[in-house]
């Protein structure tokens, strides 16, 4: 075996990776041959370097929750549609965790409190669109609605085409909520309408989920937005809506 | 149609299987419940991997929570195989298919050292292992991504040449040389960071994290 072939070989014998032969032979070789030995002895130094210094390190909280939050993103409707769970522990369950909460944990309610009312101003701006201007630019054409937001917001909001999978798109206008400008895209689904927000996510918290007035609304993060879609669709369809628009 | 997948995944899963189409939609949660159970103890793999293949902390998250969204939808495809080496295959296509399609940003995006943070190192070795280790993660992030992803795998997943090719969709015998040059790679690489022979690279190579 010559020194060249050995060299190619040391990296695969340290991580005992070589059939049994071969690794005889490149063992032989590198006991007779100071310098592949001298290599042999850098590569487990660089190894042991590497294992050393490439620091494992825990997801981030946040991803753990945005990761649940997607993944149960669209089923968070359907389990709250089946209350008879929590119904038979009633109130008294319910207020006794209010109370822990408040008790313990004011920012958590804070900040419940400031998703509900993110939420209440979504669905606010949902039902104005209803008796008013409903899209600003009209097109089902994605290519049309995608540029049409480029100078009216402070980001590009992705904009999917799921004319093919029966939910068409009307068009989209910019609207408000939580003080800010956020995009809203309009789809249509036979004689219902679907409004979608998007806003960066770093922003704000999502939203709430609820259901008021047969209103059903339903968001997640993705690529660094947050989405919030609502519409007074059946539950079970604005899910497998949002679940389209979380794998395009 | 969603229903009808959940059935397939349902019955791929183990579950108890009902035709009737209730029993299918309860059984959807079964199956997100069954698939967290299964994947999400890989989630801490799942970030190192992306996030030492992308080099930026943003987009690795966008890519974990993107593969995990993936997963569930190919949940009816996984057989009972390693769940880790399914979902990291998973993981490592949508991070090679951003930066294919964000190529031009990739290669311009500045190296950020503060997502290769060492996290629990108490403050008295903190500064001594520090230094150490940012060399490490330096010529690591400088390596070419399909040679950063297998040393990733190798060295922090400790994972066998056959699963590692598995993962990659690579032959072992290219697996082989990959880590041969990433590691000749690494070697010149530390030796430059480190200031010179005789003891740097021993230096890391003796510290104990």
């Amino acid at each position: 075996m010559t020194c060249e072939e050995a060299r190619s070989l040391l990296s695969a014998r340290m991580d005992g990776e070589l059939d049994a032969p071969l690794h005889a032979e490149v063992e032989a070789h590198v006991k007779t041959c100071a310098a592949c030995s001298q290599s042999a002895a850098l590569l487990e130094r660089v190894s042991m370097a590497v294992r050393n210094g490439m620091s494992r390190s825990t997801a981030p909280q946040h991803l753990r929750d945005n990761v649940r939050f997607a993944l149960r993103g669209a089923d968070y409707l359907e389990r709250r549609q089946s209350p008879a769970r929590w119904k038979q522990w009633g109130a008294p369950a319910a207020a006794a965790v209010f109370i822990a909460a408040l008790g313990s944990a004011p920012f958590l309610v804070n900040e419940h409190n400031q998703r509900q009312a993110l939420a209440q101003e979504l669905l606010s701006a949902h039902e104005r669109a209803l008796v008013g201007r409903e899209v600003d630019v009209v097109s089902t054409d994605r290519h049309t609605v995608k540029p049409w937001f480029n100078g009216k917001l402070p980001f590009s909001p992705p904009v999917a085409d799921l004319a093919a999978q029966g939910f068409p798109l009307i068009g989209g206008r910019v609207d408000y909520a939580g003080g800010r400008p956020v995009a809203a895209l309009v789809y249509r689904r036979r004689l219902h309408r679907i409004d979608v927000f998007i806003w960066p996510a770093a922003d704000s918290t999502p939203p709430a989920r609820f259901e008021s007035n047969g209103y059903h609304e339903i968001s997640w993060k993705k690529n660094g937005f947050t989405f919030t879609c609502i519409s007074d669709l059946n539950a079970a369809e604005l899910a497998g809506f949002a679940r389209l628009l979380q794998s395009q | 149609m969603r229903r009808v997948r959940f059935s397939i995944a349902g019955a791929a899963a183990g579950c108890i299987h009902d035709k009737s189409v209730k029993a299918a939609w309860s059984s959807s949660e079964r199956i997100e419940a069954e698939f967290e159970r299964i994947f999400l103890p890989h989630l801490d793999a799942a970030w190192n991997l992306a996030r030492l293949l992308m080099r930026n902390p943003q987009d690795a998250e966008d890519a974990v929570q993107e593969a995990y969204l993936k997963a569930l939808r190919s949940f009816s495809g996984f057989r009972g195989e390693s769940s880790r080496s399914w979902l990291l295959a998973i993981v490592r296509n949508t991070c090679f298919t951003w930066m294919r399609n964000n190529r031009e940003r990739a290669d311009q995006a500045e190296f950020r050292e503060e997502i290769h943070a060492v996290p629990a190192a108490t403050p008295e070795t903190q500064s001594l292992s520090r230094e150490r280790s940012d060399a490490v993660t330096r010529c690591i992030a400088q390596l070419p991504a399909d040679f950063r992803e297998a040393i990733v795998l190798r060295e922090l997943e400790q994972m066998s040449y056959r699963e590692i090719a598995e993962i990659t969709g690579v032959p072992s015998g290219t697996v082989m040389s990959r880590l041969a040059r990433a590691r000749s790679r690494l070697a010149s690489c530390l030796r430059i960071s480190l200031g010179g022979a005789g003891g740097p690279v021993d230096a890391v190579a003796e510290q104990r994290s």
